[in-house]
């Protein structure tokens, strides 16, 4: 049941974001050194549509969502549902965009019932009156699949899985366009996971929404999104549907981090060689040249985004100097880079 | 593969409640651990693998005791021996990696120290030799600049060399037995292969037993020869890695890896495991997972499963089996 739909608008536009922090340093000296974080990060997010943003850590993922959010500044545009943040109150903002995060312990208030959890958004809003607000509040608890006496219980009393699934009912009360997930199934047991998993999916069947989640795990995004954009050290390098970065990737990252999945396959393929290969670092070369096999003299230089789709297919965006370097039909290894002998050497 | 380097026998765990009363939290279980093996030990959060490593190497909380059973290294009783004894064997026939390196590592002194820690207590060693044998070491587990490393303390490295660094020092002093709780849990992608494998080549190399905790069937299968599938505080399932992975018979080793997202599976619904993993206070059911079997039979709550041999490695422990 693959979701097909054509969106009519896009919930989410990023336009041209840049974010720096600085690093070390007092003062006005603070400004002279600072590090980007964001490398001109666009993406858009279509109406009901689940997008998917996988990453190393520290390679500006969590970052991104931040700027979304609104809680770091940042250069650029950030559009929620035609709403930016600059010309935006920022209570007014929280009716469109809501986040669920890895830790949903941490992210509930201990004092505070599931009940008062959930109502709290329309409280803030003003929505409805208290009755209406619990009935709501018992209505969300069964669409997460929790029974609505649940409503008078505390955080502590819950199990992972079931506390998760307070966060994602209570990021939904206000009917927000966009969800954002951070990691939000890094931290739930195996079989919880996909349980909140499924619920994501069972959800965006019944109530449109669209969402961006944040995992470094890139079969759980696979599964789950209908786009996914692929972030190493602030620049997306690779963005295009789930199916063609995950089943025809474009760039050499996407193709080591997948590589580097430990899978269920068979016992020859547990000696999977990782596709990197170090070497020294060229100012001003691609991002990505001291870790690509493939790279040569080509990459002393920044890639742009280049669409390498076909024709008439989805946009498929790869930001590499040898954007054709791997065929997209096939995983075929190229036929110009003979003997691309890939060493295992240490991070 | 000469015989069993550790035998445990039912081993039993009991975690001291506030009320001042006992909940049992590792049940009864007993396997062996093969002389120059990658024992995987596989479960969800609150099933006891991490109890029983602690237990193997003597780490246990104060409210935790073990009320029953044997842990047998070398014809002594692991569980009986002296403190003076344990800390001959801890480091040096006997080494722990943990999850989170950061924590492990003491971030007021040098690396070098760390490293050379379990020397220092186990050998007469000469300043000189510590420092030979720690630079070796490092550039053994892939650290590129060793003798900066040493300098380093450990904000300075990244989550992977951390874990190298980690490594390093367990194995200085050559132990037989590495046990690694959950080694790459917190690292990227990327870096876990990079610690898998070298995990595995110091197990070809030097012939070090590992015994494996994870919570990542993946994992698993890319390190590990044999596997114990354990469910709250019990066995449920022992076999080859292939035997698990491929032909598993307990229902909850067969959901686990159901429940799996993989590439064929985009846009079905996983078919996950009803229910949440029970913990130490629940009440406890004659077979653990009977609640949320889907296949449970009348008999599965009344009666304890007994375990079945279905190949010459393989056990499980299922009336359905």
């Amino acid at each position: 049941m693959e979701k097909n739909k054509i969106s009519t608008r896009d919930i989410l536009r990023v336009e041209h974001v840049n974010n720096y922090y600085s690093k070390g340093g007092l003062g006005i000296l603070k400004k002279a050194e600072r590090n980007q974080v964001l490398h001109d990060v666009s993406l858009t997010i279509g109406n009901d549509e689940f997008f998917g943003l996988v990453g190393e850590s520290g390679c500006g993922k969590s970052t991104l969502a931040n700027a979304i959010l609104g809680l770091i500044p940042f250069e650029g545009t950030i559009e929620v549902a035609g709403h930016r943040h600059r010309d935006t109150d920022r209570k007014e903002f929280t009716r469109h965009i809501q986040a669920v995060f890895q830790d949903p312990l941490s992210a509930l208030n201990p004092r505070k019932t599931i009940g008062e959890t959930m109502r709290e958004p329309l409280r803030a809003h003003n929505v409805g009156t208290r009755q209406e607000q619990e009935q709501m509040a018992a209505r969300m608890l069964e669409t997460v699949g929790l029974d609505a006496s649940y409503a008078d219980r505390y955080p502590r009393e819950l199990s992972g899985g079931q506390r998760q699934r307070v966060c994602i009912g209570a990021a939904l009360m206000l009917q927000p366009e966009l969800i954002i997930a951070d990691e939000a199934v890094s931290a739930l047991d195996v079989s919880v996971g996909s349980q909140i998993l499924n619920l994501f999916n069972t959800i965006d069947v019944e109530r449109d929404f669209s969402m961006l989640f944040i995992s470094h795990n890139l079969n759980v995004v696979y599964y789950l999104c209908d786009r996914i954009a692929v972030m190493y050290k602030g620049y997306i390098v690779e963005q295009g549907t789930a199916d063609a970065v995950y089943n025809h990737s474009g760039h050499p990252y996407t193709r080591l981090l997948l590589s580097a999945i430990p899978d269920m396959e068979e016992a020859n393929d547990r000696e999977k060689e990782l596709l990197e290969k170090f070497k020294d670092p060229v100012p001003g070369a691609c991002v990505y040249y001291h870790r690509c096999p493939y790279a040569n003299a080509h990459c002393h230089k920044k890639p742009d985004l280049v669409n390498i789709a076909a024709k008439g297919e989805p946009e498929h965006l790869v930001r590499c100097c040898m954007p054709t370097l791997f065929d997209p039909e096939s995983l075929a290894e190229p036929a110009h880079l003979p003997g691309a002998s890939l060493r295992k050497e240490p991070l | 593969m000469s015989g069993n380097i550790l035998q445990i026998r039912d081993l039993t765990l009991s975690v001291s409640e506030r009320d001042g009363s006992m909940a049992t939290a590792v049940d009864h279980i007993s396997f062996d651990v093969r002389e120059g093996e990658i024992l995987g030990i596989v479960g969800e959060s609150g099933c006891g693998k991490s109890l029983t490593v602690m237990a193997l190497m003597g780490l246990l909380r104060d409210d935790v005791k073990a009320t029953d059973g044997q842990i047998l290294f070398q014809g002594e009783d692991l569980l009986k021996i002296s403190p003076l004894r344990r800390r001959e064997i801890s480091g040096k026939d006997m080494s722990i990696i943990y999850q989170e390196p950061m924590t492990s590592l003491n971030p007021l002194i040098r690396i070098e120290k760390q490293v050379a820690e379990p020397l220092r207590l186990h050998g007469k060693v000469s300043k000189e030799e510590m420092h030979k044998k720690a630079l070796d070491l490092l550039t053994e587990v892939g650290i590129q600049d060793p003798e900066a490393c040493l300098k380093a303390y450990p904000h300075q490295l990244s989550g992977g060399m951390r874990q190298r660094v980690m490594i390093a020092m367990a194995s200085i002093c050559s132990p037989r037995i590495l046990l690694a709780d959950e080694p790459t849990t917190a690292l990227d992608v990327t870096t876990q292969a990079h610690v898998l494998d070298l995990l595995k080549r110091i197990n070809r190399e030097y012939g070090t037993t590992i015994v494996f905790i994870s919570h990542d069937l993946g994992v698993i299968n890319r390190i590990c020869d044999r596997v114990i599938v354990m469910y709250a505080g019990r066995i449920v399932e022992t076999g080859t890695c292939r035997d698990i992975l491929d032909a598993p018979c307990h229902e909850y080793t067969r959901g686990l890896i159901r429940s799996i997202p993989t590439r064929d599976r985009k846009g079905e619904e996983l078919p996950c495991i009803p229910g949440r993993v029970p913990s130490v206070e629940d009440p406890k059911e004659p077979c653990p997972f009977a609640p949320r079997c889907l296949r449970a039979l009348e008999i599965c709550h009344k009666e304890a499963p007994a375990c079945v041999r279905i190949d010459e490695d393989h056990t499980a422990c299922c009336h359905l089996c």
